[in-house]
C-alpha cells in the first residue's frame, strides 16, 4: 500500500471541478484508492464520496492506494490536486 | 387576484398565461433500476448536448455533473439494496438519495447545498423513471409565450422547453443561486423562485405577471394592478432599449444633479459582472459569509484576501465593509452566544462584536490591511448609542497603533460610519452625525423595528409596510440630519432598489443608492428620468399624508 499526506491548496477545496477531475483521474487506475480524513475512509472513484469528504482549503487529507498501479496512482492524483490549486 | 411573494431569480418582467408543471403517476410500464438509470443517463446526455449548443460549456457542465452522479455506484447501490429489501422502487430512489443529499447538505456551504439538491433531483428523476411516472402540463396553443410555474424545476425540466416560448419561470422552491436561476439568467428569461403556494393557489391558464427584479408574482390581477404591471413592462422595455447607454453612464437627474449608484455585495464572487456596468463603488459589503463555518473562525489572512478581492475589483471606487452582523438566530460555537428568546432584539451586530473583542479586532485589522493602498470605509451594524461608536473608534485606534508599530502597511484614512437601522439611531441621527463619518440606512431592519413587525411573518405582512408615514418621516429625518451635518447618507436596504421609492428618496434629498448589481441599470434609468423639483414636490405631498394606502397609490403613480 502507498499512502501520502496532502494539504489542500485550492481555494474551493476539494469541491466542484477539482472533485470531478480528481474522481475521473482516480477511476483510470486499477488500484483501490481511498481518501482518509478525520479517521473516515472515502472511496476516491466515487464523486459522491469525494464530495462527502468535504475537504476545504488548508485541510490535510491522506491518499491511500493499494494494487498493481498504486505508486503511479498516488503520483498522478497528487499532480491532479496540485494542478487544481 | 392572487399575489405571491418570492425571491428575485433572474431579472426582467414577464407576462403570459400560467402553465402548471406537475409530476403524476402515468401508465407507462415499470422499469428496473438499471433500465431507469440508463434512461436518465440518455436524457441527461441529450440535454448536455442541447445546452452546449444553445448556451455553451459553462452551463452544460451541470449535466455532465449529473452524468457522473448517475454513473456513480455509490449512488445506485444503496437504492438497489433498498429495493431488494422490499421497498417500492420509486420510494427507495427518493429515500436513499435523500439520505445522501442530507449528508452533503450537512457539510455546509452553498456549493454543497447545491450538490445536495442535485442528488435529490437525480433521486426524483430515477423515481419517475422506475415507476413510469410522467410529467404533465398543457401548453397553450400556437406560439404564445407562457409563464412556467412549478413546485420545483430541475435543470432537466427547464431545458426540455423551447426557450422562445418561456416568458418566465416561477417556482415554490429554490434559492437565488440555484441551477435553474443560473440557466434562466443565461437564457435571458425572468424568474422568481421561492414563491410558496403556487401549485395550490394558481389556476391553470390564468393571466400572470412576474417581476424578476422584486420577486413578485401576480395572477389574475385586478385592473389597478394590471395597469401598474403593464407600466413596469413598458418601463422595462424602454430600459432594455436604452440599457447600452444607461450601463455606461453615471446617474444624473433630468436637471443635472449627480447621484451615486453603488452595489451591495455578499461575497467576492458577486463582483463578477460588475466590470460591465458603470457604478460608483460598493455601498455595502456584507462580511457574514466569512463566518459561515460554525466551528472555525476565519483567520485574518482569509478575511484580508476576501476583502482585497472586492476592494481590487471595485478600485478606484470606494468599498464600504460592514462589520460582522449576526445574532442569536445563528449559532456560532466560538462566539459567546447563549440561547435568546428574541434574537432580533438580542445580542447582535455591534453589540456582539464589542463583547467579542478578539474577533472584532481581527476583522478591523483585516479590513485596514486589505486596503493598505486602496480605499475602504468601515460600517457598524445595529448601532443604538454613541458609546458604541466611541468604543469602536478606541479599538480601531489600538489596532492602527499596533499595525503602525509592526510596520505593517494599512489604510490610514478609513472612515467610520454606521448603519441606521434601529429607531434609536434614526431618532438620534442629528447627534450621531457628529460622531461618525457617514450613514447608511438599512431599510429592511428599520421598517421592521419601527413597525414592530417581523417581515418574515406572513400574519403581519400588511403591518410591515414601508409606505407607512412613520417609516417615511423617519427616512426624511435621517437624510435631512445627514445633509445638515455635511456627512454622506446612503440607503442600502430593499427600498433603495424598489423603483416605486426612487423619486421619493430623491425628493428627500438622497444622493446615494446602494442596490444589488442586477438593479443598477433600472435605478440609474429611473434617476435619469426624474426631475428633482418634481421629486421634492412629491416628497412634500407624501409627508403631509397620514394614510399609508393613499401614500402607496401616490408612489405607484409617481
Amino acid at each position: 500500500m502507498v499512502s501520502v499526506q496532502y494539504q489542500i491548496k485550492n481555494e474551493e477545496g476539494l469541491h466542484a471541478r477539482p472533485a470531478a477531475d480528481f474522481c475521473k483521474a482516480a477511476s483510470k487506475f486499477k488500484s483501490q484508492i481511498a481518501i482518509v480524513k478525520d479517521g473516515n475512509e472515502y472511496e476516491a472513484k466515487s464523486i459522491l464520496m469525494v464530495l462527502c469528504v468535504g475537504a476545504e482549503k488548508g485541510d490535510v487529507i491522506e491518499l491511500r492506494a493499494e494494487g498493481e498501479d498504486e505508486q503511479e496512482a498516488i503520483d498522478t492524483l497528487v499532480k491532479t490536486l496540485d494542478m487544481a490549486g | 387576484m392572487k399575489e405571491l411573494k418570492g425571491i428575485p431569480g433572474a431579472p426582467g418582467i414577464a407576462q403570459g398565461p400560467v402553465v402548471l408543471y406537475r409530476k403524476e403517476a402515468g401508465g407507462a410500464a415499470q422499469r428496473s433500476l438499471e433500465e431507469a438509470a440508463a434512461l436518465c443517463l440518455g436524457r441527461v446526455r441529450a440535454l448536455y448536448d442541447k445546452t452546449l449548443r444553445e448556451l455553451g460549456e459553462e452551463q452544460a457542465k451541470i449535466f455532465s455533473a449529473y452524468e457522473m452522479l448517475l454513473e456513480d455506484p455509490m449512488l445506485l447501490t444503496p437504492v438497489q439494496a433498498a429495493i431488494d429489501a422490499g421497498t417500492p422502487a420509486a420510494q427507495a430512489a427518493v429515500e436513499e438519495t435523500k439520505k445522501l443529499s442530507e449528508i452533503l447538505a450537512s457539510k455546509g456551504g452553498e456549493y454543497m447545498r447545491q450538490r445536495a439538491d442535485d442528488i435529490r433531483y437525480i433521486g426524483e428523476m430515477l423515481a419517475t423513471a422506475v415507476s413510469g411516472e410522467q410529467t404533465s402540463y398543457a401548453l397553450p396553443q400556437g406560439t404564445t409565450p407562457f409563464l412556467l410555474a412549478a413546485h420545483e424545476l430541475t435543470p432537466v425540466d427547464t431545458m426540455q422547453f423551447d426557450a422562445s416560448r418561456l416568458a418566465g419561470l416561477v417556482t415554490e422552491m429554490g434559492g437565488a443561486t440555484s441551477h435553474t436561476v443560473i440557466l434562466a439568467k443565461s437564457l435571458g428569461i425572468p424568474a422568481v423562485v421561492g414563491a410558496k403556494g403556487i401549485m395550490e393557489q394558481v389556476e391553470e391558464g390564468a393571466e400572470g405577471y412576474l417581476d424578476g427584479y422584486t420577486g413578485e408574482f401576480v395572477v389574475s390581477p385586478d385592473e389597478k394592478t394590471r395597469v401598474a404591471f403593464e407600466k413596469r413592462v413598458e418601463e422595462d422595455r424602454l430600459l432594455q432599449a436604452q440599457i447600452g447607454t444607461v450601463k455606461d453612464e453615471m446617474a444624473h437627474t433630468l436637471d443635472g444633479s449627480r447621484i451615486s449608484v453603488c452595489i451591495n455585495v455578499g461575497k467576492p464572487q458577486d463582483m463578477k459582472g460588475a466590470g460591465e456596468v458603470q457604478y460608483d463603488g460598493v455601498g455595502l459589503f456584507r462580511s457574514e459569509f466569512l463566518y459561515s463555518s460554525e466551528t472555525k473562525k476565519p483567520t485574518v489572512e482569509e478575511q484580508r484576501e476576501a476583502y482585497r478581492q472586492v476592494i481590487d475589483a471595485a478600485a478606484p471606487n470606494m468599498v464600504i465593509i460592514r462589520t460582522l452582523d449576526i445574532g442569536g438566530d445563528k449559532q456560532i460555537a466560538y462566539l459567546n452566544m447563549p440561547q435568546e428568546e428574541n434574537p432580533f432584539l438580542g445580542n447582535r451586530g455591534i453589540r456582539l462584536c464589542l463583547q467579542n473583542r478578539e474577533i472584532f479586532e481581527e476583522q478591523l485589522e483585516a479590513i485596514l490591511t486589505a486596503a493598505a493602498d486602496k480605499r475602504v470605509k468601515i460600517m457598524l451594524p445595529m448601532v443604538t448609542s454613541l458609546h458604541e461608536i466611541e468604543d469602536t473608534r478606541a479599538i480601531l485606534e489600538q489596532v492602527r497603533a499596533r499595525l503602525k508599530q509592526a510596520g505593517t502597511p494599512y489604510c490610514e484614512d478609513a472612515q467610520l460610519g454606521i448603519m441606521i437601522e434601529t429607531p434609536a439611531s434614526a431618532i438620534l441621527a442629528q447627534q450621531l452625525a457628529g460622531h461618525c463619518d457617514f450613514f447608511s440606512i438599512g431599510t429592511n431592519d428599520l421598517v421592521q423595528y419601527i413597525m414592530s413587525a417581523d417581515r418574515g411573518n406572513a400574519q403581519v405582512q400588511k403591518v410591515y409596510n414601508p409606505c407607512h408615514p412613520a417609516v417615511l418621516r423617519m427616512l426624511a429625518h435621517v437624510i435631512e440630519a445627514g445633509a445638515q451635518a455635511g456627512i454622506e447618507v446612503s440607503v442600502c436596504g430593499d427600498l433603495a432598489a424598489d423603483l416605486r421609492f426612487t423619486k421619493l428618496l430623491l425628493g428627500f434629498g438622497l444622493k446615494k443608492f446602494s442596490v444589488p448589481l442586477p438593479m443598477v441599470g433600472r435605478i440609474k434609468y429611473k434617476i435619469r428620468n426624474t426631475d428633482l423639483k418634481d421629486a421634492r414636490a412629491l416628497a412634500e405631498r407624501v409627508l403631509a399624508q397620514e394614510d399609508e394606502a393613499v401614500i402607496s397609490d401616490m408612489l405607484e403613480e409617481a
